[in-house]
């Protein structure tokens, strides 16, 4: 129990839940607009952006390194919207290409910086963690930027909420209603480059997208009211981010994100079997 | 005297043309229907009287003005595959959406808002369903929603694509009695419908479409047999631009 009370774990639990709640309400918009798996792909897409932030500047300082994810982050979107216009190329075709091209430029330059005489002075140690996360090693400094963009994220969504609950729904008539559905569908997608940047160092490139998308599969088993969607989505995650904080604290064998991410998914096949409309519940819609 | 009026509308999707040089009236207190054969534009029609698509040419007024000032003089029912069903929300809700015009982003939805929506739902026989998951009604029910959606909306003109598609007779009373009573209350209605066998039970104007031609008038000047016969026999290969 002492350690419950300890700076260290502390710092950690604090970075966390705050990304795990505001994925969570990210991710159930996002998956609500079925783009779970761009998510994905923009989580992987993002570390060319770590590699070429580092050649430019030559330093590991945290926002620079962030900047470049978010540009990439930014532009795997463009990219998979670009290929999409195609209308013979399938959307998952599309995240395929830009999941395992921008991935695939990002493992390159990596390569390229290991190899390469003037960034062999300056230490990349620790780019790698963009791909895999370090929720462990979270300082207060990072806490801090969680803090501020989780704010910015929430204040997007208290003055869009009624707007990108229309779009989502039915953007045809949002359109007709008046909404400023491009913009609308901007603020969403920035919302989720920014959760997917900020996430990425704490819980990597791999595992972001879980955090998005599984709190929202679970809570869509026990109820059909986005508030109570909303509420339930970031409850459990927020559970499950406590559960694997304090699991991985106590266990020196195990690593923090992986061990939300487990639980989490443990908690959400509970709930597709249990859940008011799981496979065995009361409910089917 | 007409409320929407369409000139020489030509669109097309990519390099396919689907409509070309279409003029259409739709007059003031009037229920018009739209019918054609499928793939004729109707929905292309109505889509681009609403700004979901860009023409290639051609110009489209409300009231004399263009229909991007004019969107709250509109209420819209959708076609049926372009709502997320899955998307978790409440037949109440639903309704209520016909308010967030007026509410804006932080204004709390007032009683009076609620009691709108809740009329609107009484008014369409659907007070016992107001707390169900959308996707848990019937195809009539669901579009029986999106009309108490408009009726809170209190626009002028009411556009419905196909409204009466999959829709059983129960509701298709229960919307097409509510079209009547709008009517009476002075609005106006424009519906694209497939059913030929119904048009002169529920329309009094009659918009009939198909690519390059489109016909418009009253249900007596316009649907007669030469013309249903005209609209409904052209085939892919007269259509050469």
């Amino acid at each position: 129990m002492k350690i419950l009370l300890s700076y260290d774990f502390l710092v950690v639990l604090a970075g966390v839940l705050l990304l795990a709640i505001v994925s969570s309400i990210v991710g159930c918009f996002s998956v609500y607009k079925g783009q779970s798996l761009v998510g994905d792909a923009i989580g992987h897409a993002t570390y060319p952006g770590v590699c070429l932030a580092f050649i430019l500047t030559q330093s590991r300082n945290p926002f620079f390194l962030l900047i470049g994810v978010f540009i990439s982050g930014i532009l795997a979107y463009f990219t998979i919207n670009l290929i999409t216009t195609n209308k013979r190329i399938t959307m998952d075709a599309a995240l395929a290409i830009v999941l395992s091209g921008f991935f695939g430029l990002g493992l390159m330059l990596k390569t390229y910086i290991q190899g390469s005489e003037i960034l062999k002075k300056v230490t990349s140690a620790g780019l790698k963690n963009y791909v895999f996360g370090l929720a462990a090693f979270i300082r207060k400094e990072d806490v801090y930027i969680i803090l501020g963009v989780s704010i910015v994220i929430l204040l997007l969504l208290v003055l869009f909420y009624r707007q990108i609950k229309m779009v989502i729904f039915d953007q045809d008539y949002a359109f007709t209603s008046g909404v400023n559905t491009r913009l609308v569908n901007l603020v969403l997608l920035v919302m989720m480059v920014l959760i997917i940047t900020i996430g990425l160092k704490t819980i990597g490139a791999i595992l972001i997208s879980s955090f998005l998308t599984l709190p929202c599969l679970l809570a869509n088993q026990h109820s059909k009211k986005l508030s109570h969607v909303l509420f339930i989505a970031s409850t459990s995650s927020a559970l499950s981010t406590f559960i694997g904080v304090y699991l991985s604290a106590t266990n020196s064998g195990l690593s923090t994100g992986p061990t939300i991410i487990v639980v989490l998914a443990f908690m959400c096949l509970l709930s597709m079997v249990f859940g008011k409309y799981g496979l065995r519940g009361r409910k089917h819609a | 005297m007409s409320v929407i009026h369409v000139e020489d509308l030509s669109v097309s999707y990519g390099d396919k043309p689907v409509l070309w040089d279409i003029d259409v009236d739709v007059m003031d207190n009037s229920v018009t229907a739209i019918i054609g054969p499928n793939g004729a534009g109707k929905s292309t029609l109505l889509k681009s009287i609403l700004g979901f698509i860009k023409p290639l040419s051609g110009c489209i007024t409300l009231f004399d003005l263009p229909v991007s000032k004019q969107l709250s003089k509109i209420a819209y029912v959708p076609q049926h595959n372009s709502v997320n069903w899955q998307f978790p929300i409440t037949v109440f809700e639903v309704v209520l959406m016909g308010r967030y015009q007026n509410l804006g982003p932080f204004k709390k939805v007032s009683k009076e808002e609620k009691e709108k929506a809740l009329d609107a739902l009484r008014q369409m026989n659907l007070l016992d369903l107001k707390d169900r998951h959308i996707m848990q009604l019937s195809g009539g029910q669901k579009q029986r929603v999106f009309i108490a959606r408009c009726l809170v909306q209190d626009a002028d003109i009411l556009i419905m694509d196909e409204p009466l598609a999959g829709v059983d007779k129960v509701s298709e009373k229960i919307i097409m009695d509510k079209v009547k009573q709008l009517q009476k209350e002075g609005k106006t209605i424009i519906c694209v419908h497939h059913d030929l066998n119904t048009v002169e039970k529920y329309f009094d104007h009659v918009i009939l479409i198909n690519r390059y031609i489109a016909i418009h008038g009253t249900l007596n000047e316009v649907f007669t047999k030469e013309n249903i016969n005209k609209v409904f026999e052209i085939n892919e290969d007269s259509f050469i631009v």
